[in-house]
């Protein structure tokens, strides 16, 4: 009786790194549903709420899922030329990638800013909904509430995958990956596409609903 | 792996901004409500489904992982639907 | 990395080894542990003996009031009281400091997979308890919500006022980040991490209820991070998730949400503190008997059902919030499914003792110490899950007692049982078995007639978080009652003493033990103490069940280690 010994490992060739990824990801995505399932909760408690288009701008937030998109294409791609060994194109896709995520970032930015500055206009809209003032605040009923809270939670996502694409570009432009070595990249990668996952889910039940 | 991916990646990116621009029709479309959430929602794990499967690999990944990632899904709808339940239910004093 | 030199520093405080870790988690548990049994001592002080000076403390303490716990400090004790034992003392006792310890040891791995997380998860639980404790020296107290932090009371609109209630809900922010970073790593080390030959059932059950416990943590604790969040953004920024009524400016949000929130994770989290003492002491029951694990796959595969069916029952807290019969049925019959699976691994354990040769150790005494007050809290928990019974029984002692036996009974016993039983593993010296006789003994009487009164005092109607309960005539009857509570109470806590001093004493003497004292088949006891950084020489290769006890074909002795093979 010579059997030699294993261990069965249904994970098959995922590394460990990227298991913990995994799993790091779908908490967070708990973190998401669970704060978008309190968003629906509320929504089906009250009347004032914005219909799509009312109160926020969803031709700017379309461009900005858009960008969203395609950073995650260039993302995808920039992984693509590392396993090909080419260090330029990692670099040059990987830099298109923080661009499109710190655009991203600044469309935020400037939407926030309006709804907080107000005006007449947004007021209107408010008004339509029940709510009222100018400026459309996290304290504007839970619908602001449920607004910023998702938002900016998913903000923040973008700006730590900002930092840490960036920590990869520092890391690649020293050098330190090649064909044989992109496990971090990839598990970069993964959370970058996350944060493009969670927004579609966010686009659409914020936006869209 | 020497596959080119390239036309894979780029099909990926067009289908998802098509399916946006469809989303975004449909949220000014003027439908029965129940049917428009309905379809916003099956557009956008459509395109939840492609990022995942796609960019994320894990279409190359073990069938186990991708089962166990799964699990939270059906777990979630559970928690939705006792919410949402709870939300809209009121007892009716008479 | 053994023969690395390492400094003071590196080895006792930033150490990314497992055992370290442990360590530093007991300590961290048994600190908060006596800390949670003090304000418990005063809690019931000011129950038994209503607005007396409390003896000794009480006029340093509160001179201002001469002694006597006011309604306010009495608010804060019974929430600091829930908080502390639960997420800092059960949570690093049970989860920190024996899930670091046992899982790689078990497992046959030489360290987390992720020893870097470790770190920082225990770090993160360090900052996590300063900011609580911080929120002591506030001139307006700490929380005062109680444990549950229910709003409007855990907001600034309309319960308490200060920052206590905010401090609190950052502290356990932290507490929870610490938890994730300890699932990721436990998980992928259960997953990645076993030796040549440990499959999923030759796992000890001790690892089956921690890596279920690690699935539990990194699938709840997210949505409790969710609830806590909007909870500080209502109490920060003044958002209205939360508040409705009067209390909310404009459009109003609903305090339900989170109680839905907050029991969506709270179920899970009872089971995530009893999961590690149940596989525990399906272990320990099984090396002081001296018999294999009776129906081991059934313990685990009961143990699994337990842990999925624990996702689907978060209503049952709520039955009095006005919910619809729908839904509390459902959730009614959820829960009572519960039973089923608990019985079978239950039967298990009886059957494990079942014509054993039974050694009764102190581990083994607070074994079977568990299976006395888990059955009688799980039994009373049926008539808590029953709607018609809870209804009348929500919000009193009997939930108390009810919980008590359940999460503080059993799990202390759990964790008693695991320190006695590894502590020759952690510190190379066995804890003196004449103390431990008097531990469990003098723990053992008081906790249950503490539990079982209260669940009396329950029944009789008396209310869970009341000040003065000789204020409400038809209470009256029970002040004998409540005294002789508290009187055993104070005995319980006396027997905690002995065990600390035990402890202390029993790490200083002389008196090595030898390498496998228990003569246990699992892993950890294969190397000799202190245990290297590293843990094994060698990868060992596992070969046998982790029960192999009294094996009728093997004659010098009546266990054979899970890396050895026989040869015949």
């Amino acid at each position: 009786m010579n059997q030699t010994l294993t261990v069965k490992d249904p994970f098959g060739t995922a590394t460990t790194g990227k298991l913990a990824m995994w799993l790091f990801l779908a908490m967070d995505a708990i973190t998401f549903a669970a704060i978008l399932m309190g968003g629906i909760y509320l929504r089906l408690r009250t009347d004032m709420w914005g219909d799509a288009g009312q109160v926020l701008n969803i031709p700017l937030t379309s461009f900005n899922t858009f960008l969203l998109i395609m950073s995650s294409f260039t993302m995808v791609m920039a992984l693509d030329a590392i396993k090909k060994n080419d260090i330029k194109g990692l670099k040059l896709f990987l830099s298109l990638t923080i661009l499109g995520g710190v655009s991203f970032l600044g469309i935020q930015i400037y939407e926030y800013a309006h709804f907080i500055i107000g005006n007449a206009e947004l007021g209107q809209a408010l008004q339509a909904t029940g709510l009222k003032g100018d400026s459309f605040l996290w304290t504007s009923g839970t619908y602001g509430a449920t607004f910023y809270a998702t938002t900016s939670f998913h903000g923040l996502h973008v700006l730590t995958g900002v930092i840490y694409l960036s920590v990869i570009f520092y890391q690649s432009n020293k050098g330190m990956y090649s064909s044989a070595n992109y496990d971090r990249i990839e598990i970069a990668g993964l959370f970058w596409h996350f944060v493009d996952l969670v927004w579609i889910l966010v686009f659409t039940i914020i936006y869209l609903i | 792996m020497e596959i080119n991916h390239k036309s894979l990646y780029i099909k990926t990116t067009i289908m998802l901004s098509v399916l946006t621009l469809i989303e975004i029709g449909i949220s000014y479309w003027d439908i029965v409500r129940f049917y428009q959430v309905g379809l916003l929602l099956t557009f956008a794990l459509a395109k939840m489904a492609c990022v995942a499967y796609v960019f994320m690999h894990l279409y190359y990944e073990e069938k186990v992982l991708r089962r166990i990632l799964f699990v939270p899904i059906p777990l979630l709808i559970y928690f939705l639907l006792g919410l949402a339940y709870d939300a809209q239910f009121n007892w009716v004093i008479q | 990395m053994s023969g690395h030199q390492k400094s003071f520093w590196t080895k006792y405080i930033f150490s990314t080894d497992h055992k370290m870790i442990a360590k530093q988690f007991l300590w961290l548990g048994m600190f908060f542990l006596f800390f949670g049994g003090a304000l418990a001592m005063l809690i019931r002080w000011q129950l038994g003996y209503p607005e007396q000076p409390v003896p000794l403390i009480g006029n340093w303490m509160w001179p201002g009031d001469g002694g006597i716990i006011n309604p306010d400090i009495y608010n804060q004790m019974f929430t600091m009281h829930g908080t502390i034992m639960i997420f800092w003392a059960i949570t690093p006792l049970l989860i920190g400091a024996f899930g670091n310890f046992i899982i790689p040891l078990q497992i046959g791995a030489g360290d987390m997979a992720f020893p870097k997380l470790n770190l920082f998860s225990f770090w993160t639980m360090f900052l996590a308890s300063l900011i609580l404790l911080s929120s002591y020296l506030l001139p307006t107290g700490t929380a005062a919500g109680g444990w549950t932090s229910y709003p409007p009371l855990s907001s600034p609109a309309g319960g308490i006022p200060g920052l206590g209630q905010t401090i609190w809900t950052v502290a356990l922010i932290f507490m929870g980040v610490s938890s994730m970073m300890g699932a990721i790593n436990y998980i992928t080390t259960v997953v990645r991490m076993r030796a040549p030959g440990m499959d999923y059932f030759k796992m000890p059950l001790s690892v089956w209820g921690l890596f279920l416990t690690s699935i539990l943590n990194a699938v709840f604790v997210p949505v409790i991070a969710a609830g806590l969040v909007m909870l500080l953004l209502d109490q920060t920024i003044g958002t209205e998730f939360f508040l409705a009524g009067r209390l909310a400016s404009g459009d109003p949000g609903d305090p339900l949400l989170f109680q839905h929130v907050f029991w969506i994770f709270g179920h899970p989290e009872v089971y995530i503190l009893i999961l590690p003492v149940w596989g525990i002491i399906s272990d320990l029951l099984s090396v002081f008997s001296r018999k294999p694990a009776f129906g081991y796959r059934v313990t685990a595969i009961a143990m699994c059902t337990v842990t999925a069916l624990s996702t689907l029952v978060w209503g049952h807290h709520m039955y009095t919030t006005g919910m619809s019969p729908l839904l509390g049925k459902s959730f009614m019959f959820l829960t009572l499914l519960i039973s089923i699976p608990s019985a079978m691994f239950f039967l298990n354990w009886l059957g494990t003792m079942w014509k054993g040769s039974i050694h009764f150790t102190s581990p083994m005494l607070f074994s079977i110490g568990v299976i006395w007050v888990f059955g009688l809290g799980g039994l009373t928990g049926l008539y808590n899950a029953t709607i018609t019974a809870d209804i009348y029984l929500h919000d009193t002692m009997f939930v108390v007692g009810h919980f008590h036996y359940t999460l503080a009974a059993s799990v202390m016993f759990g964790s008693f049982a695991a320190i006695y039983f590894w502590f020759p593993r952690m510190f190379g010296r066995k804890l003196d078995s004449r103390l431990g006789k008097i531990h469990f003994w003098g723990t053992f009487i008081s906790i249950n007639f503490v539990f079982f009164n209260m669940m009396v005092l329950g029944y009789a109607g008396h209310h869970r978080r009341i000040y003065n309960p000789s204020e409400y005539s038809f209470l009256e009857p029970l002040t004998g009652l409540n005294e002789w509570i508290s009187i055993f109470s104070f005995l319980l806590g006396v027997f905690q003493v002995v065990f600390l001093i035990n402890m202390v004493w029993s790490m200083f003497k002389k008196e090595r033990s030898p390498q496998n004292p228990w003569k246990a088949t699992t892993l950890e006891w294969t190397m000799d103490y202190p245990i290297p950084h590293g843990n094994f020489e060698e990868t060992p290769l596992v070969h046998n069940g982790p029960h192999e006890y009294s094996r009728p074909d093997i004659k010098d002795r009546d266990w054979l280690g899970q890396n050895e093979r026989i040869t015949v």
